[in-house]
C-alpha cells in the first residue's frame, strides 16, 4: 500500500477501523454464542414479541452485562460493536476534518454524529 | 430442536442469505426478514432488529474493501448521510406508533420492487462533465479508478438527492433493510455518479444509516441477542463468500432464480399480513 496524498492515507485507516470493528463484533458474538450454550440459555425467542432480557436494552446495561461475563450479555456487546463501528468511523472522520481544518465537513460531520447519538443514547425515549 | 441447532440452523440460513444477497445486489436486508418471518417464524419487530444488525455487519465488511480502493466518495456519503440518519430517526419514531401488518405491507412492496430491480441488468452511468454549483461549493466532485488511470466525474442535483436519502433512511429503519435499491437510484438518476461509486458509497452509507435506527431499537427490545448474533456472524460469512464468487463467475440466472423466490416470499408475507397473521 503505497499511500501518498493524506486523502489516500485517511481513507486506509478508515477501512482498517472498519474491519477491526467487524472482526471485534464477530469474536464477541460468537464467544457469546458458546457461552449461551454452555449454560443453556440460547433458546431465541420467536412470537409474540416481547422485548428483551432486563438490562440488555441500553448502551450500558450491556456493558454491566458483559462484564459479568454472561453469554447474552456478551453476544449483546458484540451486536453494540458491530453498531458502534459506523458512529466510530463517523467520529473519526470528525478528527480528520478538524485536523484538516475543513469548517465546512467539521459541521456537516458533527451532525451525522450529534443524529447517531441520539438514537444510540436515548432511544428517542417517548 | 435444541438451541445449539437452532442457533446453528440461524447461522446457516443468514450465511446463504448473505451470500445470496451479495451475488445478486439484493442486499441482505430483503432476504433476513422474509427468512426470519417465513421460515423460523419469528416476530417481525425481532427480525427487523436482527437484520438491521446484519445489514451493519455487511455494509461494514465490504465498504473496507471499496474505501480503500478509492471507489467510495466519502464526502458524498457524509453529505448524504444528515439526510439518512435525519431519515432513520424519523423512522424509528414513527415505526413505534404502526402496527405489526402495516411494517409488513411496506416490507412486501419493498420485496417486490427490489425483486424486479434485481432483474434488470446494472446501469452503465460512466459520468457527466457539466458544473454544478452546490457541488462545487461542498467540493463533491471526485476521481476512481479505472484500468486507464483516475477518470474524474461531477455530482449533479445534490438537494433533490438528499429528500429521496430522507425517504431511504425512513424505510430502512421501518422494515430492518439497507435500502441500497433507493439509494443508488438516487445516486444513479440524480446525481449521474459513475454507478461503481454509487453502488460503493451506498454501500458505505448503509452501515450509518441502520445505527442509526439500531440505536432506536435497541432500546426498544428489538434487539435479541440470541437471534442477532448468529444472525450478524452468518450475513458476515456469506457477504465474504459472495463478494469471492461475485469476482469469478457471471450470475444472471441467479438473480432471475432468486428474484422470483424472493417475490413469492413478499406475496407469502403479504397473505398472512392481510389475513391478520402478522
Amino acid at each position: 500500500m503505497n499511500a501518498r496524498t493524506p486523502h489516500e492515507r485517511m481513507q486506509v485507516w478508515l477501512s482498517r477501523l472498519l474491519i477491526a470493528g467487524v472482526w471485534i463484533a464477530a469474536v464477541l458474538c460468537a464467544a457469546g454464542i458458546v457461552l449461551s450454550l454452555l449454560a443453556g440459555n440460547a433458546t431465541p425467542p420467536r412470537t409474540p414479541f416481547a422485548g428483551v432480557a432486563p438490562g440488555l436494552d441500553s448502551p450500558m446495561g450491556v456493558l454491566r452485562s458483559a462484564m459479568r461475563f454472561e453469554g447474552p450479555g456478551v453476544m449483546a456487546m458484540g451486536v453494540l460493536a458491530l453498531v458502534a463501528t459506523p458512529v466510530l468511523r463517523v467520529a473519526f472522520s470528525l478528527v480528520l476534518f478538524v485536523r484538516e481544518r475543513d469548517r465546512l465537513y467539521i459541521g456537516v460531520t458533527a451532525v451525522v454524529l450529534a443524529l447517531l447519538a441520539i438514537g444510540l443514547f436515548t432511544g428517542l425515549a417517548e | 430442536m435444541t438451541p445449539a441447532i437452532e442457533t446453528l440452523v440461524l447461522f446457516g440460513g443468514s450465511l446463504l442469505a448473505g451470500c445470496l444477497g451479495a451475488l445478486t445486489g439484493l442486499g441482505g436486508g430483503v432476504v433476513i426478514v422474509s427468512m426470519l418471518v417465513l421460515g423460523f417464524g419469528v416476530d417481525l419487530r425481532y427480525a427487523i432488529g436482527a437484520s438491521l444488525v446484519a445489514v451493519i455487519a455487511t455494509s461494514c465488511g465490504s465498504a473496507a474493501a471499496y474505501v480503500r480502493e478509492g471507489y467510495t466518495n466519502t464526502r458524498v456519503a457524509m453529505l448524504l448521510e444528515v439526510a439518512t440518519t435525519a431519515g432513520a430517526l424519523a423512522g424509528a419514531m414513527l415505526a413505534a406508533h404502526l402496527r405489526s401488518e402495516v411494517l409488513a405491507y411496506i416490507f412486501a412492496a419493498v420485496v417486490f420492487w427490489s425483486a424486479w430491480n434485481a432483474l434488470r441488468d446494472p446501469p452503465q452511468t460512466t459520468g457527466d462533465e457539466t458544473p454544478d454549483a452546490f457541488s462545487a461549493r461542498f467540493r463533491l466532485d471526485g476521481t476512481y479508478p479505472t484500468p486507464t488511470g483516475p477518470k474524474p466525474y461531477r455530482v449533479h442535483r445534490v438537494p433533490a438527492a438528499m429528500v429521496v436519502m430522507l425517504f431511504a433512511g425512513a424505510l430502512s429503519a421501518l422494515v430492518g433493510i439497507g435500502s441500497g435499491v433507493v439509494k443508488v437510484f438516487a445516486m444513479d438518476r440524480l446525481m449521474k455518479l459513475p454507478f461503481k461509486v454509487s453502488t460503493t458509497t451506498s454501500n458505505l452509507m448503509i452501515g450509518v444509516t441502520a445505527a442509526a435506527s439500531a440505536g432506536v431499537y435497541l432500546h426498544r427490545g428489538q434487539l435479541e441477542p440470541s437471534l442477532c448474533a448468529p444472525v450478524a456472524l452468518g450475513a458476515m460469512g456469506g457477504a465474504l463468500v459472495g463478494t469471492k464468487i461475485l469476482a469469478k463467475a457471471r450470475v444472471r440466472w441467479l438473480r432471475v432464480i432468486f428474484a422470483i423466490t424472493v417475490a413469492a416470499s413478499g406475496a407469502q408475507l403479504l397473505i398472512r399480513a392481510l389475513r391478520g397473521e402478522i
